[in-house]
């Protein structure tokens, strides 16, 4: 049984071909029935993402099951099988763990480091679960691949980089502030940058918003689509005394904050720091106002070259979580080794277990029936023990002399297993005689 | 007293070698571990304390046995610290300055006879409150240089790594803040007591640099705790402000530690 990956994603597949292979969330688990049935396919999960469809399979036969998903894939999407052919991937043994590995920790996203597919696999990893189509081999695959994604957030610094301008406009807020949920937030203007940047406030928390906005109308519309307050927008020196974070994204040819208006706010307001994105073009803040003291003053541009920065630092950080995969994967295929020897382990302890309770049963019954004394019916049933259990090992050995190579490999094998010495100078002058 | 004081200064010694460490890889395991040698070393230097209480020699004999009593509630402040906010750099700050002021206290350390004699009385009271004061107001200048970093990468726009593990601005100057607070009484009630206690061994002893220090320092703490709730003094002046009154601190207390070495 071999672990078997078959999909694709945005590197391989257009968007078109990527809606047509998706599968619904209501359909999961009857089609995660049908993959189970097909022959050979021994465990299934099957992860639908915008980005992806990858199915995570164990399988008896790779090239025999590669093929009859690929029929299903092409049964259930309506794409001819060049398609499917030209736009999927397959990986079979290791490289489908790594690739499990790397799609669970988000090395393989379109943004890297991104929380959301660890989540997405894991829900995949759950229905699965609950359709009855993952076993041992592939549950415990799993679990290792989110401990995997656990280690690389944790020990990297991927995710600690946002990766949208928002989101790094938030970050920075964070930086200021310890409690973006009790921060006052000031949006002035209704562009479609300022309300993204809001709404991760909104995600983080941030409850206490406020919109100012030329036309009022217009800020009461996106005030009510935020949940937020409209505010007058002529009063805007008087929002500068409370706002904590200001978000601003009008129109206007010309500032409309001014380095005398925010000193003479900052004054008013003690000094308390006031962090303020300027998301506008031309820009609404006077550049100058963020050289006062407690102003903590971002442009789109800052926000564009801290955006790059943080892109490149996730790269590097993936550098780093590619090692731990490949390093998990060592880890993970040798415990797969391990499991190799499991059936032989079950079937000797069974063996031997039967012997002794066929002996002991026996023995119980000769007890009863002839009255033999007690000493006498224990070393007749260890000898018998003894006997049962060295017949095949010794009929095997006493073979394979007679052989080519006179059995030196079954004897040191023996003697490994049983630990037993070397032959003494006795045993060896004793076997030349006979 | 010897064994105690060895390990206290080799437990502080790797705490720091991990809390810089940790600055550097940023692995959490390092951290976890700094914390722990932290908290050891902290155990082992109250019982090297204690162990000269049970010589009969009193630990607040002299300058020396302040500092190390200093050393010993930093770090032990820094332990506290760090139940209630996680700013690993502090550490890298902070627990070598409590070796150092360990190290110091243990070199100039009074033993023998004065120290079997001892401070008593106002004396006493005098070098416990400049121990728990020097401690608060040591751990305040700490998290204002990490302020002042912080800021400092926000202003140019260049956050590194470090930064980023580094609290939220508000976090570290209320922290700050609430250090000076605390620290400020205790200094006062020190230098009101060290007053009293010097008039009452010596009598009159004329004019010295270090109460003319020790007053500027005590108007520079008295007065940014004013300024801050009157005028919003914060951020980077009042950061400047505590570390300046603290390096205030060292020189008072490197006057006081050469003029005994001198005799």
């Amino acid at each position: 049984m071999r672990f078997l990956v078959l999909g694709c994603s945005f590197r391989t597949a257009p968007v078109d071909i990527r809606e047509r292979l998706a599968f619904p969330r209501e359909r999961l688990s009857e089609c995660l029935a049908e993959i189970k049935e097909i022959t050979g396919v021994r465990e299934a999960v099957l992860l639908s993402t915008c980005n992806r469809v990858e199915l995570y399979t164990l399988v008896d036969h790779p090239n025999r099951a590669e093929g009859l998903l690929k029929e299903y894939l092409s049964k259930h999407s309506g794409l001819d099988s060049d398609a499917i052919a030209t736009s999927t991937f397959c990986y079979v043994g290791d490289e489908a763990l790594k690739h499990i590995f790397r799609v669970t920790s988000s090395l393989d996203a379109m943004v890297v480091g991104e929380a959301q597919v660890a989540g997405q696999v894991k829900e995949a990893f759950a229905a699965a679960t609950d359709a009855d189509t993952v076993g041992p081999m592939l549950s415990r695959c799993m679990q290792r691949a989110f401990g995997i994604a656990k280690r690389v957030r944790t020990e990297t610094d991927i995710a600690r980089h946002p990766a949208s301008i928002s989101s790094v406009a938030v970050d920075l807020a964070k930086r200021v502030f310890d409690d973006i949920a009790g921060a006052a937030i000031l949006v002035i203007g209704a562009g479609e940058m300022a309300e993204l940047a809001v709404r991760h406030l909104i995600g983080d928390g941030a409850s206490r918003i406020h919109v100012a906005n030329r036309s009022l109308e217009r800020g009461q519309k996106l005030a009510d689509d935020l949940g937020a307050k409209a505010v007058l927008f002529e009063q805007l020196e008087e929002h500068l005394i409370w706002a904590d974070v200001v978000i601003s994204s009008t129109g206007s040819r010309e500032p409309i904050i001014s380095r005398d208006m925010l000193f003479a706010a900052m004054k008013r307001r003690k000094q308390r720091p006031i962090f303020m994105v300027d998301i506008a073009v031309p820009r609404d803040i006077d550049a100058d106002a963020g050289r006062l003291a407690n102003v903590y003053l971002f442009a789109v541009d800052d926000l564009e070259k801290d955006l790059a920065d943080n892109l490149a630092a996730r790269r590097k950080e993936a550098v780093v979580g590619e090692e731990m995969v490949l390093e998990e994967v060592e880890l993970f295929l040798a415990w797969l080794r391990t499991q190799n020897a499991a059936p032989v382990i079950r079937q000797l302890r069974q063996h031997f277990t039967e012997v002794v309770k066929f002996e002991t049963d026996r023995t119980a019954k000769r007890l009863q029936t002839n009255g033999q004394s007690d000493d006498k019916a224990m070393k007749a049933m260890a000898d018998a023990i003894v006997k049962k259990l060295l017949h095949g090992p010794m009929i095997q050995l006493k073979r394979s002399a007679g052989e080519t190579g006179g059995g030196t490999e079954l004897r040191q094998a023996v003697r490994l297993l049983f630990e037993l010495d070397e032959p003494t100078a006795e045993i060896e002058t004793e076997r030349e005689e006979l | 007293m010897h064994l105690f004081f060895w390990i206290t200064l080799a437990l502080y010694t790797l705490a720091t070698t991990l809390y810089v460490a940790n600055v550097l890889s940023r692995s959490d395991r390092v951290l976890v571990a700094a914390r722990w040698v932290l908290v050891v070393g902290v155990a082992c230097h109250f019982l090297q304390i204690g162990d000269l209480c049970l010589q009969r020699l009193n630990p607040l004999a002299d300058t020396g046995g302040m500092l190390n009593l200093t050393g010993w509630v930093l770090a032990g402040g820094l332990v506290l610290v760090g139940f209630r906010c996680r700013i690993a750099a502090l550490g890298a700050l902070v627990v070598p300055l409590a070796l150092l002021l360990t190290a110091a206290g243990r070199i100039i350390m009074t033993t023998g006879e004065v120290a079997k004699r001892g401070a008593k009385g106002l004396g006493a009271i005098h070098l416990t409150s400049m121990a728990l004061g020097v401690a608060c107001i040591a751990l305040a200048t700490g998290v204002s240089v990490l302020y002042l970093y912080q800021e400092g990468a926000l202003k140019r726009r260049r956050l590194g790594a470090i930064n980023r593990r580094l609290p939220p601005l508000n976090t570290l100057e209320h922290l700050a803040h609430r250090l000076v607070t605390l620290g400020f009484p205790l200094f006062t009630i020190a230098v009101a007591f060290g007053v009293a206690w010097l008039t009452q061994l010596y009598g009159s002893t004329g004019f010295r640099i270090e109460y003319a220090i020790s007053g500027a320092i005590w108007l520079i703490f008295a007065g940014l705790i004013v300024a801050r709730s009157t005028m919003g003094w914060r951020g980077r002046r009042a950061a400047w402000a505590t570390i300046s009154g603290f390096l205030g601190i060292v020189v008072v207390v490197v006057i006081y530690a050469v003029r005994r070495a001198g005799g």
